[in-house]
């Protein structure tokens, strides 16, 4: 799994059978220390409900994605299975949603 | 999954023969908005032609997606790309 920021979202009505009830996110990867962008921007089905600019987890793994949707007719390899309130890494703390318990 | 043009259409008449009745098209990948590297992808979809913007699904997926008839492929077509919003 890798932390990524959605960036913009992606409409596609013509596709595999199983893929219309996810929503089609376009992520980027973050280098955790620098929150710098990093590698290739792809595309992730998102089951958290993020949005654009919201720091996610992506899972990168087929068979999880049928666990994370639950359903086993759905093929995709890129899963935003969590929306990140804050992660620190080597030490250092980094706050990137400041909800209420805050 | 990762966005990809079209480019051209395979024909092998010797290959697998688990592979038989799924057309072959060459992609240009799209990595960052910039053109990467050309593959040869199966077509999930059976309608794409050259030109098309498509998006793609690698590694066992694009196996798994042809469900009872799953073949030896890396990249297939999965779907064609009505609106692409990059907003960040």
């Amino acid at each position: 799994m890798r932390i990524g920021r959605v960036v913009g979202n992606l409409v596609s009505t013509v596709k595999d059978d199983a893929l219309p009830p996810y929503k089609l996110l376009l992520v980027e990867y973050l280098n955790p220390m620098t929150m710098e962008p990093e590698g290739e921007r792809e595309i992730a089905t998102d089951c958290v409900c993020a949005g654009v600019g919201d720091i996610v987890v992506v899972d990168t793994d087929g068979g999880a994605g049928n666990m994370l949707h639950g359903d086993n007719n759905v093929m995709t390899d890129r899963i935003c299975c969590a929306i990140i309130d804050s992660f620190t890494c080597h030490g250092q703390k980094t706050v990137t949603r400041h909800g209420e318990y805050y | 999954m990762i966005t990809g043009r079209i480019t051209g259409t395979v024909v092998a008449t010797v290959k697998d023969p688990s592979m038989e009745g799924v057309p072959l098209l060459t992609v240009k990948l799209i990595v960052n908005g910039k053109d990467a590297e050309t593959v040869v992808a199966a077509d999930h979809t059976r309608q794409a032609g050259p030109g098309d913007f498509v998006f793609l699904i690698p590694k066992k997926e694009a196996s798994r997606i042809f469900r009872d008839n799953q073949g030896p492929y890396d990249m297939a077509v999965v779907g064609f790309i009505d609106r692409y919003n990059e907003e960040l």
